[in-house]
């Protein structure tokens, strides 16, 4: 690419819409003294592709237009369009780039309004036009033009092709994402060889995530192998004791099941003994049960002997009756006044019943007195009493003993066949018993018998129990082999399952990709080395021809990685220190033409070489020693100097001498001040073409 | 306590021969209860004999040898039966004279009569006469004391002994 020409429009100190610079295709002087304006052209090929312009004060670029949008505007112009009453002013730069077949018109544009005679930005524009032909093919602007612009100029390595002297030694910094970095990155590609680095080692390690998910898989599974293998282990020693158990109770049961059948052989063949005697048994436990019925029939004959024999004088109990009244009446017994009344009468001197006076010595007194007997015939009367109340209940009840006898005669009929039956039934238990009895013999065989019958008795609970052991145990011993053999079946399964998890192709996969990665990191480290050391030998040569004429410069310059520094070195590799500021800018330089070099040369990328005053920096043998090789590194170089010709002498000026001598210096300039208006703010930069060849 | 009556100690006797045919009878080797269908204890036997002796209205003493078939207490101790016993014994004295009770009343409380041994010998003469007319049933009846048809007849017939 190849700027072909420039054009400033109210920029910062050039005034107009006409401020126009052709470029050489291959080099172009740009001289001017101190606060001519050069720094502001500097400026203007940065504003126009990055909006950025230096702040010399802070050796900085300001990035924001809010930060430099007052200064831009010219200062002259401000005043006249105040003075005209002008409402807008642009501030515009036009480069036109020549890239091949194309030419690339780029327009930067500030519109700034009068607002109370101040002009304030009231607008930016962007404006790209690529003309093929003569025909305008592609039209851009704002956001997509900036992004035109960056492709064709990325913005990694503005700073080397837009070379400000001042910031030389930050942009050389060889730290990781330092700008030197970053733009061998971006000369070199390296950003792609980085990215498929990456890719790389992103599909490496992902080959390797699986293959270790599986292993991590196969971790578990082998833990797990682990707890089935322990757990079987268990389980066969509880099938152990669950067999133990079942033997044990095998064996009770079998002694237990023994002794009842002997038992029961032995009551077998003795069963009609059993049975007979089973029979007496029966037979006994019958009549005692008739007995005790027997005996609470008799109990109820008491009220016939005691009460009912009482019928058979009726006729005396009735006519107690009057007996105790002729007592009454004729015997005085018991008596009509009782004894205690004519006490209690005599005593009071007064009958208690007709209230006749008793008083001593007087006939009813007398009368009363005679009634006093030795003996208690009140008692006795009392007894009587009782008597005939017992006589007059008796006789009550003899009112109703035919009845009751009649009932009871019943009863007692009914209990005598009752007791008839019980009788008959005991005697013929009495008869079959007295069939049944035992002999010697025979008592000695009951006895086995019964301790047959004691045998069963007892052995069959723990038979029957051990029976419903086993049952249990077996049933038990069943599911702990189920267990076993389900525990078996997956480890078989987990077994199988490892051997087919990592698969023959994840490995094939993996080692391709390791070997992908590995190629690629040495095709990434072998760009990086041709890049810094082609770079680094690029840079050796035009320190060299800089430093040819200069005794003091010597060394070679070496880029340390390592060390992250740019340096130079003796025949021996050691660093030289103390180097002076000539040398300084000898080696900035001469490795910003190595890397712009190496771009054009290695990797095809050429950008046109613009630079702001180091070289004026150089001095004495450096300098005309440095522009010949800018001159001869760059396809197009554009040199900014310091004009340090004096007025009266400037064809005596070494660099003057030199542009009207080197012919790829076809393009030169001198920039000054237009210094006739008194007011500083009205004064502005001229362009005075100094050479103009094609 | 009455002021008749007759001591709960006292035995209360019965001719030998009417002992050892009607009380002893039945009464060895075996339960005597169960022995014995009707009367089974000895003084049951003897009211019997009794309610016969006063329905006949003849008293027979005690001669010769005699036995003491119980204490009296057993009878005592059926309030109702003894009051029956009692009063019926002093019916058949004073039925007649029953101005004659208060008379040897007085005499019983001065001692000079005992009214209750009176009335408790009329009892056994009374019993007497009845175990005669036992005796004499048996005669007809071997098991007339222990024929309990007999017997309820025997008591049903209150208009003969």
């Amino acid at each position: 690419m190849e700027f072909k020409r420039i054009n400033l429009k109210n920029f910062e100190c050039y005034y107009g819409e006409e401020n126009e610079i052709i470029f050489s295709p291959y080099t172009t002087i740009i001289l001017g003294q101190n606060t001519s304006g050069k720094s502001k052209f500097f400026d203007s090929i940065n504003w126009v592709l990055y909006d950025r312009i230096y702040n010399v004060d802070t050796y900085s670029w300001m990035e924001s237009y809010e930060t430099f949008q007052d200064i831009l505007l010219n200062k002259k112009a401000i005043l006249e369009a105040i003075e005209s009453q002008k409402q807008t002013l642009d501030v515009s730069v036009e480069l036109e780039i020549e890239d091949g077949d194309k030419t690339i018109l780029i327009t930067r544009t500030y519109i700034y309004s009068n607002i109370s005679k101040k002009f304030k930005l009231t607008n930016r524009d962007l404006a790209v036009s690529v003309i093929k032909n003569g025909f305008c093919t592609d039209d851009y602007s704002g956001s997509e033009a900036q992004t035109y612009i960056i492709k064709l100029f990325p913005s990694k390595l503005r700073d080397f092709f837009l070379f400000q002297g001042e910031a030389a030694s930050s942009i050389l910094k060889l730290h990781k994402d330092s700008k030197f970095t970053e733009a061998v990155k971006t000369i070199a590609k390296l950003e792609r060889f980085e990215k498929a680095n990456k890719v790389a080692e992103e599909y490496e390690s992902n080959c390797e995530a699986v293959i270790t998910k599986e292993m991590r898989k196969n971790k578990k599974t082998a833990d797990e192998q682990e707890s089935l293998t322990d757990n079987i282990e268990i389980v066969k020693i509880e099938i152990e004791n669950i067999q133990a158990k079942i033997d044990s109770q095998k064996v009770i049961e079998s002694d237990t099941q023994e002794k009842i059948n002997e038992a029961e052989a032995l009551l077998q063949t003795n069963a009609d003994f059993q049975k007979q005697f089973q029979e007496r048994e029966d037979l006994k436990r019958t009549q005692f049960s008739l007995q005790c019925q027997e005996s609470l029939i008799k109990d109820s004959k008491i009220e016939l002997v005691d009460n009912w024999v009482f019928y058979k004088i009726k006729d005396k109990i009735e006519s107690f009756a009057d007996f105790y009244k002729n007592l009454e009446k004729q015997g005085d017994v018991p008596p009509s006044i009782s004894q205690e009344e004519v006490r209690k009468a005599i005593k009071q001197c007064k009958c208690t019943i007709c209230g006749t006076s008793l008083q001593p010595g007087t006939p009813a007194r007398q009368i009363a007195e005679s009634k006093i007997l030795a003996c208690d015939t009140d008692e006795l009367g009392n007894q009587l009493k009782s008597l005939n109340a017992q006589f007059d209940n008796t006789k009550s009840d003899l009112a109703h003993v035919k009845e009751k006898i009649a009932s009871y005669t019943d009863n007692k009929a009914k209990n005598q066949k009752l007791r008839d039956s019980i009788k008959t039934q005991l005697d013929e238990l009495n008869h079959k018993l007295d069939t049944l009895v035992i002999t010697e013999e025979q008592s000695k065989t009951k006895k086995e018998l019964e301790k047959a019958q004691e045998t069963i008795r007892v052995n069959r609970p723990i038979n029957e129990k051990a029976k419903r052991e086993i049952i249990i145990q077996e049933n038990n011993l069943k599911n702990k082999k189920a267990l076993i053999e389900n525990m078996k079946d997956r480890l078989q399964e987990l077994a199988n399952q490892r051997t087919a998890d990592i698969d023959e192709a994840k490995r094939i996969e993996l080692y391709y990709a390791k070997k992908l990665r590995i190629t690629m990191q040495s095709l990434s480290e072998k760009i990086n080395d041709i890049a810094y050391g082609n770079i680094e030998k690029a840079a050796n040569e035009y320190y060299h021809e800089m430093t040819k004429e200069n005794k003091s410069c010597v060394g070679t310059v070496k880029i340390d990685f390592k060390n992250s520094d740019i340096y130079t070195v003796n025949e021996i590799g050691e660093r030289i220190q103390n180097i002076n500021q000539a040398n300084r800018i000898s080696i900035q330089l001469a490795v910003i033409a190595g890397i712009l070099t190496v771009a054009s040369d290695e990797f095809g990328e050429q950008y046109p070489f613009v630079t702001d005053a180091p070289i004026s920096d150089l001095g004495g043998d450096n300098k005309i020693p440095t522009i010949n090789c800018m001159i001869n590194a760059f396809e197009q170089a554009i040199i900014i100097l310091k004009d340090d010709a004096r007025s009266d002498k400037k064809s005596d000026d070494e660099v003057r001498k030199l542009i009207l001598s080197e012919t790829s210096i076809t393009k030169a300039y001198e920039l000054d001040v237009e210094r006739n208006e008194k007011n500083t703010d009205k004064q502005f930069t001229k362009i005075i073409t100094i050479k103009d060849e094609k | 306590m009455d002021v008749i009556n007759i001591s709960p100690t006292v035995n209360i006797r019965i001719a030998a021969d009417y002992y050892n045919t009607f009380m002893a009878q039945q009464a060895k080797g075996e339960n005597k209860k169960d022995a014995r269908d009707v009367f089974i204890y000895d003084y049951q036997r003897f009211i019997w004999a009794f309610i016969l002796g006063i329905k006949s209205g003849q008293r027979k003493p005690l001669v010769g040898k005699t036995e003491a078939a119980f204490k009296w207490q057993q009878i005592n101790n059926r309030t109702e039966i003894s009051r029956l016993i009692i009063g019926l014994c002093l019916q058949e004295k004073y039925g007649n004279s029953p101005k004659l009770l208060k008379e040897d009343f007085v005499k019983h409380s001065k001692g000079e009569y005992n009214l209750g041994d009176e009335i408790r010998v009329m009892v056994e003469e009374y019993a007497n006469k009845g175990f005669e007319i036992i005796m004499n049933k048996t005669a007809l009846n071997l098991s007339y004391i222990e024929d309990f048809e007999s017997v309820v007849k025997d008591i049903l017939d209150n208009e003969n002994i």
